[in-house]
Parts: structure tokens; C-alpha cells; sequence
């Protein structure tokens, strides 16, 4: 039992130290809206690579409350409890390539970004 | 207010069954004197999330997305500790607790882990306690209909901390030696749930990007956006869509937990006594 003490301090102080890359100085070079509806979340068709603010928005949408912007299979930003009303936002250096925006609860869409 | 209130619910849950599993555990085991510690512990916790998160707000900062799913994914693995603790604790000392005394001389638990358990419900209620803390804050500047929305979610977290208290009050009413069977599978259930969300949280950390690929839709029981789906997601960490990977971690859990809690004590095979020789 006190080993598990010992363990989770480390372990807690160990995440604490990770930085996050994603929001690290310097200020954005361009701000994108991502707009959920009953359907789903579909981003911008096309973007500019570089430092990237994405402004989340739940408008009306009572089943969906999270956004994720992915690169394949990791999670590159995301916004949770966005409730119908509720503005979030979150800061992505984004790379000449393809994301794709998930919302469980609606469909996604795709953002090809171009250098 | 739905939407807000089922948010409120499941973030609460997160939190307020595991404090109300370790209250019913330590009360029902002899350290009744321990609960106000407990008691003073989450409120702490609970004060301490509120000014994170009006610290964040009045700075206009974000929390930290990727490392409060770190932190979630840690407490969570943490807590499948302290579950498996218990059902192991359980079976050993079930010989001991088959009266009605509440304790027991020789299946009280030690002052050690009494201290344990108090800083897992601490924790477990850091681990949801900063998201919903600005949650709750953000619902009341909702751009459509603030009051409603922010009311909702506190009445979703209340109902979170009634129905936390009343596993506390359930746990500790049910003789959980005689039920030992029940008790076992249920805390299984829960931990193979907390194993599932943490697979699920590491995966928001940016930890762990493998096994993505669903495993199953679940919309049909866990509709996003409902009630059920907050009580099934928030108590037994069943997601909409589990990955691959959340559902391996889930089975890897319960299927060796529930064989050891389901096949009786002496069918298993019994400790080696070693004789001592007297001269």
C-alpha cells in the first residue's frame, strides 16, 4: 500500500514536468473556428501551416461535447465539455498535411494544410 | 439544461464513487473514526480545484489538456490499485467479517492504510475535480442562456454527490463478507472500467497512439449526450466507441479478477503449512 504512495508521487510529479509542446511562447498566427451543429464538427477545408488558435463552438448541439483535431491516430489539440453555448479553444502548430476533426456523437471532417 | 447537467453528472461520478467506495471500505472495516479525515481530505481537494480554476479563468488561461488527461490516466491506473487492494483484502479477511460486528480486532484495518485510502479519495477527486471546477465556470458564461446551463451542471454534479454518498451508506448497511461475491464483482466492473479510461485518457496525454482502431459502437447503450450514458461512462468507464486498445485493457482486467472473486476460497489450492519440527 505505501509502495503505491511512493509510486503515484513520482509518477504525478513526472506529469507535472512534461511540457506542453503544443503552447509553448510566442503568440498565434492565425485563429480558425470550428463550429459543432447537430451533425458534427467539420473544420476549415484548408489551412496555412504554422501557430494555430482554434476556437471551438457548440452551437446547439445537445449530444456532442468534444472535439478532437487529429493527425492519423494521435491527438495533436482537443476541447471537452462544450456544452450547447460554450466557446472553447486550444493552440496547434500545424504541419503541411492532412487533419481530421472527431466528435463523438457527430461526424468529423477533414483540413488539409498547405506550407 | 440537459446537455450541462449530464456533463456535470458524469464528471462528478468519476469522482464521487470512488470517495464513496473507499468511505463505505474504511467505515465498514473498522476506521470509522477515519471518515472525517476523509471528509476534510475531499473538501480540501474540492477548494483546491475551485481556485485553480478561478485562478485560470481570471488569467484567461486554458488548463492544460494534455496534462490533466496525464494526470487522469495516473490517478486512474492508482485507483485500479486501490480497488485490487480491496478485493484482495476482502477475500483474505471475509473469514473475519462474517458477523455483524462492524470491527473486528483481527480484520481492522492498519492506521497505514486507513492514511492510503483517505489520499486516494483525495486524489480521486483532484483527477475530475480541475476539469469540472472550470466546466462549472465556463457553464455560467454560456453564450445561450448562462443560468440555465450553469445550473444545470451543478445540479448534475450534486446528483453525482448524492449518489457517491449513497454508495457510502449502501456499502456500509450490506453485510459485503456475505456478499462477498457481489461486492467482488461489482468493484471488478469498476476497475476493469477505470483500466478501459485509462487506456482511453493516455491516449489524450499523447502517451499511447496504438490500438486505435475501434473496437465496437456502443452508441446503442451509451448514447452520447444522455443520462445513461453519464452513469455508464462516469461509474463504469464504458465509451461510445471503445478502441481496440480500451477494450483489451478492460478483459486483460476482469477476466483474472473475476475468475479470482467468482471460484470459492477452498476450491483454490490452499497455503503450504510448514511443520516445525519439535525436538
Amino acid at each position: 500500500m505505501k509502495f503505491l504512495l511512493v509510486v503515484t508521487g513520482i509518477a504525478l510529479l513526472a506529469a507535472c514536468g512534461s511540457s506542453s509542446k503544443s503552447s509553448s511562447g510566442g503568440s498565434a498566427t492565425q485563429t480558425l473556428s470550428i463550429t459543432i451543429t447537430k451533425n458534427g464538427c467539420p473544420p476549415p477545408a484548408t489551412a496555412k501551416a504554422g501557430k494555430t488558435k482554434f476556437t471551438v463552438t457548440n452551437n446547439g448541439a445537445g449530444n456532442i461535447s468534444e472535439v478532437e483535431l487529429m493527425s492519423g491516430s494521435k491527438i495533436v489539440g482537443e476541447k471537452e465539455d462544450l456544452a450547447p453555448g460554450l466557446t472553447g479553444s486550444f493552440t496547434v502548430t500545424l504541419q503541411p498535411g492532412a487533419y481530421t476533426t472527431k466528435c463523438p456523437g457527430g461526424q468529423g471532417g477533414t483540413l488539409t494544410v498547405s506550407s | 439544461m440537459l446537455p450541462t447537467f449530464v456533463i456535470g453528472l458524469r464528471e462528478g461520478l468519476e469522482a464521487s464513487l470512488i470517495v464513496g467506495i473507499v468511505a463505505a471500505f474504511l467505515r465498514r472495516n473498522g476506521r470509522s473514526r477515519d471518515i472525517w479525515a476523509l471528509w476534510v481530505g475531499v473538501g480540501i481537494a474540492i477548494v483546491l480545484c475551485a481556485l485553480v480554476a478561478v485562478g485560470l479563468r481570471l488569467a484567461e488561461q486554458n488548463l492544460p489538456q494534455r496534462q490533466q488527461e496525464g494526470l487522469e490516466t495516473i490517478i486512474g491506473l492508482v485507483a485500479v490499485g486501490f480497488v485490487t487492494w480491496m478485493i484482495l483484502w476482502m477475500r483474505k479477511h471475509a473469514r473475519d467479517l462474517k458477523g455483524d460486528l462492524e470491527s473486528h480486532a483481527a480484520a481492522a484495518l492498519a492506521a497505514g492504510s486507513a492514511t492510503a485510502l483517505i489520499f486516494m479519495a483525495f486524489i480521486a477527486v483532484l483527477r475530475e475535480g480541475f476539469e469540472t471546477a472550470v466546466f462549472l465556470l465556463a457553464a455560467f458564461q454560456a453564450s445561450t442562456d448562462p443560468a440555465s446551463a450553469g445550473i444545470g451542471a451543478t445540479l448534475g454534479v450534486i446528483v453525482a454527490v448524492v449518489i457517491g454518498f449513497g454508495i457510502y451508506k449502501g456499502g456500509v448497511k450490506l453485510n459485503l463478507a456475505k456478499f462477498f461475491t457481489v461486492t467482488g464483482v461489482v468493484l471488478v466492473v469498476v476497475a476493469a472500467g477505470l483500466c478501459a479510461t485509462a487506456v482511453h485518457t493516455a491516449h489524450e496525454a499523447n502517451w499511447f497512439n496504438g490500438l486505435q482502431t475501434q473496437a465496437a459502437n456502443l452508441h446503442w447503450l451509451v448514447d452520447p449526450g444522455s443520462i445513461r450514458a453519464a452513469l455508464l461512462t462516469g461509474m463504469f468507464g464504458i465509451q461510445p466507441r471503445p478502441t481496440i486498445g480500451e477494450a483489451f485493457a478492460y478483459i486483460i482486467y476482469a477476466v483474472p479478477m473475476l475468475l479470482f472473486v467468482l471460484i470459492p476460497a477452498r476450491a483454490r489450492r490452499a497455503p503450504t503449512q510448514v511443520a516445525v519440527p519439535v525436538a
